[in-house]
């Protein structure tokens, strides 16, 4: 039987493209990709996550995506496992980061390696307002600062899960430097199109020129909410139903959680009458999240710049 | 040096009785490595993109140099190290390989005890410890939860697991796994086997000491807790509570003081309404446990080789 072509993996971080690169590029067949999608919650790439320590059977999964992986190079399409869970969970400090790297290597151990950094404020900011979609209750400051004493008995926000050089290290050491391509997320922001072939290159998958030229670039699966919705809304989470997030709802109303999710919706930077306010509570939110975060990254960004040659500061990064 | 004593839990299990009868008797041949200590926290708290086992053991080294000039036996007694029941143990393999890369020979005990009670107790610990929800969302926290933050979990129970893999790691005569219904029921042989394990018998004072001592963790009852429960609302953030309605330290001090003053059991009035809401809180969590724990007990019984249905466990 011949051997199967190596997957691109696809390991996140949150918040950095993710849904716009599964579904425009990875999603398209005419790309030479193929998505293994993450759908039901019974397809292997849950269990590279969610199986429990003592469960987990690395040759069990890997047989479990062994006919996906056939399928796509039947067709003549590069295999993309793309699920940014790979990189750990912002709300819980990124506790599992390290172990499904592991699991990672265990199961696909001649994969390519693709992983999506942001600058830490933005990714902050973006990471609160999807805690708060997601039905998160805590504001801001508390969501920083999950627990007044932390004692380790249930992990929640921790800012290291944002110092990258410490994934990169260890996916470096797990694969290989050759084999793990890091791109910032402002590449993407500002040319789409440069860090599309930048993938293709390293995936050794280069696009038709006519699909690259198709790519819809501009369009955004996933629009960013204004910091004022966000905030006029999350009260109302107290009304919706349980979840990890929110463990005790006060009780849940169906009526008050819709009102919620109307106001998150609502372009309130794009109405004359919101619009100030918006801006304001933008501006404070970032300003106080750019506070909270000061300078501990400088280092660590550091780090990440020797590893990956990346000019970060150019792209706004604190170096 | 000589190779730790590592008591790795599990919580609920008579811990702090062990360590402060045994583990920090003077006449009982043992030096206690205080579970405060930043390394001993560090094998928990470190993340494991960070764990350095090689730092880890220089940090160790003095403070087994120092039992060793006393000619005591070192022990590490915390029972966190064999994870966390509020989220479902998601660090104990990580706890254990940590242990293993640090202290290659250490001697393991663990001790293990019937689900039902053991969640039953978790259960008031965590209310005690600020958690606003009822037993239902305890159990199952989150039914659409897309596995960003580890809740609490079943599996974390299924004993076998984990001494199976310790076993693995330290080979099963550096394992010694106890049930927690044997120190209710017969403290002597609980804390011999503990001392021929070790190394160290225990001393006929400090057996007669320890069998004739009251319980330090006394557990407290399911009205009181259950009646305050909604307090917990007002309590101080934290991680088990992290987003409270108010934070109010009047209200949170005011449950504390009910929770330690009023045990309606030993009032005349009230004691039938606290056997009730005992019961009926064990109700829900036997109801909940149901038969899941039958096949891991039955393997768990052969790793201890005692007879756990003796004990009242299912298998």
């Amino acid at each position: 039987m011949a051997a199967l072509t190596p997957a691109l993996v696809h390991v996140g971080y949150h918040k950095t493209g993710t849904n716009w690169l599964q579904e425009e590029l990875f999603g398209n067949p005419r790309t030479g990709y193929r998505w293994l999608g993450k759908q039901p919650l019974t397809h292997p790439v849950h269990t590279l996550v969610r199986a429990r320590p003592f469960d987990f059977d690395a040759a069990a999964v890997r047989a479990e995506f062994e006919s996906m992986l056939r399928d796509a190079q039947n067709a003549g399409l590069l295999p993309v496992v793309s699920f940014p869970r790979l990189s750990g969970h912002p709300y819980s400090g990124g506790y599992d980061s390290r172990m499904i790297a592991d699991r990672v290597a265990e199961v696909f151990p001649r994969a390519r390696i693709l992983i999506v950094i942001r600058e830490q404020r933005s990714m902050i900011v973006s990471t609160y307002k999807q805690y708060v979609n997601a039905g998160g209750e805590a504001r801001l400051e508390h969501f920083l600062q999950p627990a007044k004493q932390r004692e380790w008995r249930v992990p929640g926000f921790d800012y290291g899960h944002f110092a990258y050089d410490r994934l990169l290290g260890h996916y470096s050491s797990l694969f290989g430097g050759d084999n793990v391509l890091v791109l910032p997320y402002e590449q993407f922001v500002r040319d789409a199109r440069g860090f599309v072939e930048a993938i293709a290159r390293f995936a050794g998958r280069e696009l038709p020129a006519e699909v690259l030229e198709e790519l819809p670039f501009g369009r955004r699966s996933n629009a960013g909410q204004s910091a004022l919705a966000v905030g006029v809304a999350r009260p109302l989470n107290r009304f919706r139903h349980r979840s990890d997030l929110n463990l005790e709802p006060l009780f849940e109303s169906r009526l008050l959680s819709r009102t919620g999710t109307r106001i998150r919706r609502a372009d309130l930077l794009g109405s004359p009458l919101t619009r100030r306010a918006a801006v304001r509570s933008e501006t404070r939110l970032r300003e106080t999240v750019a506070a909270a975060v000061g300078n501990r990254y400088v280092a660590s960004n550091g780090d990440t710049i020797r590893m990956t040659g990346l000019d970060l500061g150019a792209f706004g990064w604190q170096v | 040096m000589a190779a730790p004593l590592i008591h790795i839990g599990y919580h609920k299990t008579g811990t702090k009785w062990l360590r402060g009868g045994l583990f920090l008797n003077k006449n009982a041949g043992y030096h206690w490595i205080d579970k405060d200590t930043p390394p001993v926290r560090r094998i928990v708290r470190a993340h494991p993109l960070e764990f350095d086992p090689e730092e880890s053991r220089g940090e160790f080294e003095p403070l087994l140099a120092e039992a060793d000039q006393k000619s005591l036996m070192p022990v590490i007694c915390w029972g966190r190290l064999a994870g966390q029941a509020f989220s479902g143990g998601y660090d104990t393999k990580e706890i254990a390989d940590r242990l293993k890369a640090v202290f290659p020979d250490g001697r393991i005990v663990v001790v293990v005890r019937e689900q039902r009670s053991m969640i039953v107790s978790t259960y008031k610990q965590y209310l005690k410890a600020g958690g606003p929800s009822g037993i239902e969302a305890f159990l199952q926290p989150g039914s659409d939860q897309g596995w960003r933050i580890p809740l609490f979990d079943f599996d974390y129970f299924q004993y076998h697991l984990l001494i199976g893999y310790y076993n693995k790691l330290f080979g099963a005569d550096n394992v010694l796994p106890l049930p927690y219904e044997e120190l209710v029921r017969d403290r002597r042989s609980f804390l011999t086997k503990i001392g021929e394990f070790s190394g160290n018998p225990v001393p006929e004072e400090v057996l007669a000491e320890m069998t004739g001592a009251k319980r330090r963790n006394p557990a407290q009852s399911a009205l009181v807790l259950g009646a305050t429960r909604v307090l917990n609302r007002f309590g101080p953030r934290s991680e088990l509570n992290p987003a409270p309605l108010m934070e109010s330290m009047l209200v949170h001090g005011a449950a504390t003081k009910l929770r330690k003053k009023l045990d309606p059991a030993n009032l005349r009035a009230t004691r039938g309404l606290a056997q009730r809401s005992e019961q009926s809180l064990k109700q829900a969590v036997a109801e909940a446990v149901g038969d899941r724990y039958f096949e891991s007990n039955r393997i768990t019984a052969e790793l201890l080789g005692v007879d756990l249905a003796a004990y009242g466990w299912l298998l």
